[in-house]
């Protein structure tokens, strides 16, 4: 039993992350129309950002922020790339660019960064030390912090999303961009913050994949895509809710897998699950809406 | 402002849709607080001459000049703010958002307090507060059209341009609007006024311009293109 609820924690914490990636997908999706695929890569690279930060200066919190501040200017950066393809409505060009963005991103860790090899931030950040245990099983403190700065994230997140003048714009121009920029909305400016926005739930996840898993490698964004892209299909495209319940759903799938069955399974064992779903409900368990 | 001062000058645009000309050479002076027409059959260069007003659409040739500003290459953002506004066809809600938001999106160009300029909507149109929280996907055709001028003049513009009011809506709704139409005059708004439907146009603007084929052949005054008998035949149903 003990071991049952550490798995449920673990699979939740895991959800919840990949919740707020799905949820960066999506945006992406809903205002511009873009699949980003190399949206997970680039957020690796702000966790090998953060920690390239942390080996120079041992600094946990100008490490933090680097992070951050990493996932939003790289995303912003690349805004304009999109944008001619935006405008024309290009989805599958613009699809094109990202999976460029994707195997770049994915060969500069490859080639130049820690020589290839996976990273592993200290041990301290994960405060494995400072576990909460439940008889035999335990939960490293690195773990529940994340599970609860995701939760409040995601609170923020929906705050800002429904309720500021922002999120509003963001909204309107999801729902009916020509009739948006009728109305004096500026689009250019909306989709560098959709992408900015985007960054920056990727920089914070960065943070928090980092206090609870400790490594990263060049693969990992490919992983992220794939369980993502799955979720995100799972619930209906461009359904917040729906794709964060999903990928609630699905972490915990994958804990119980990696708890209870040997070998890695994980990632079949969620995707069969996904598949059979998808059989009954083409359009997704939620269905799109905004 | 003097009530018949100037208030916008269009001359000679020109303006594309893809690679049609879809206004050639148009000319129009409007003067402060007077209702004026559009007249002409779908695809005669009515919709294209607002959205180049407005800036969505880019002008080839020509200039506008609005409040003696000249507003030919504006940016859309720049132009509402300095007070153009549109209701498009259909009224164009956002359809997943309650009326107040759509009021809110109105407003981001609105520089005074905008919650005392959304209570002076809902003073204005009750109805809208009635149902501030319903989302305006739900609504009727014609309270559409309501939420779509109301979400245009929030932003307290002078010249209010509606594309298609009456659009799909039924007779006794189409009476409404145009009734509304004259009432926002009477607010102090200058209002430009595209329609299909000449008749009702003709008898609520005060002039009209009588599109065909992206130019326009006819002008005047209401009551005299309403003898006049090309307008008769082609607009009138003879």
């Amino acid at each position: 039993m003990e071991a049952f609820t550490s798995f449920i924690i673990s699979g939740i914490q895991l959800g919840i992350l990949y919740g707020i990636v799905t949820i960066g997908f999506n945006l992406l999706i809903l205002v511009t129309g873009v699949l980003n695929f190399g949206y997970s890569n680039l957020l690796v690279l702000s966790m090998y950002a953060g920690w390239l930060i942390l080996e120079a200066t041992g600094n946990v919190f100008l490490a933090a922020a680097g992070t951050v501040v990493s996932g939003i200017v790289i995303n912003a950066a690349l805004t304009p790339l999109f944008l001619p393809f935006i405008k024309k409505r290009a989805h599958l060009e613009a699809l094109v660019i990202s999976i460029g963005i994707s195997l770049i991103s994915v060969e500069i860790m490859s080639h130049w960064l820690n020589l290839g090899l996976p990273i592993a931030f200290p041990k301290s950040i994960q405060m494995s030390d400072s576990a909460i245990r439940f008889g035999l099983a335990s939960i490293g403190m690195g773990r529940i912090i994340s599970l609860a700065a995701g939760i409040i994230l995601l609170f923020v997140f929906f705050k800002f999303l429904y309720k500021s003048r922002q999120g509003r714009i963001l909204r309107a121009v999801a729902q009916d961009t020509e009739v948006a920029a009728m109305m004096g909305i500026s689009i250019k400016k909306t989709m560098f913050i959709s992408f900015a926005m985007g960054g920056l739930l990727a920089g914070i996840v960065a943070i928090l994949m980092a206090v609870s898993i400790g490594t990263a490698s060049p693969e990992l964004g490919d992983n992220l895509t794939l369980m993502c892209l799955a979720i995100l299909f799972l619930a209906g495209i461009g359904n917040l809710k729906g794709g964060l319940i999903c990928a609630v759903f699905v972490g915990v799938v994958e804990g119980m897998v990696m708890g209870y069955l040997p070998g890695d399974w994980t990632k079949a064992f969620a995707f069969s699950v996904i598949l059979a779903v998808l059989l009954f409900k083409p359009e997704g368990i939620f269905g799109s809406q905004h | 402002m003097e009530r018949n001062s100037k208030i916008l000058d269009i001359k000679n645009i020109s303006a594309f849709y893809g690679p049609i000309c879809a206004i050639r050479d148009v000319s129009m002076e409007i003067s402060n607080n007077e209702i004026v027409g559009l007249v002409g059959a779908n695809g005669a260069g009515k919709s294209t001459l607002m959205k180049t007003i407005l800036g969505i659409r880019s002008v080839e040739s020509g200039t506008i000049t609005f409040m003696d500003q000249d507003i030919t290459k504006s940016s859309t953002p720049d132009i509402v703010s300095s007070g153009i506004a549109y209701v498009p066809e259909g009224g164009g809600v956002f359809p997943f958002m309650s009326i107040l938001e759509n009021l809110q999106l109105g407003g981001i160009h609105y520089r005074g307090n905008l919650n005392k300029r959304i209570e002076e909507i809902f003073d204005r149109f009750p109805i809208l507060r009635e149902r501030k929280d319903q989302q305006a996907g739900t609504l009727s055709g014609g309270q559409r059209q309501i939420v779509a001028i109301g979400r245009a003049i929030m932003s307290a513009p002078k010249i209010l341009m509606l594309d298609e009011p009456s659009l799909g809506l039924a007779p006794k709704v189409v009476d409404e609007v145009f009734k509304l139409i004259l009432e926002l005059k009477d607010d102090g708004y200058t209002i430009i006024l595209s329609e299909q439907n000449a008749r009702k146009t003709l008898q609520h603007a005060g002039r009209a311009y009588v599109f065909q084929t992206g130019s326009i052949i006819l002008e005047g005054q209401s009551d005299e293109l309403m003898n006049n008998p090309v307008v008769q035949q082609a607009y009138l149903g003879g």
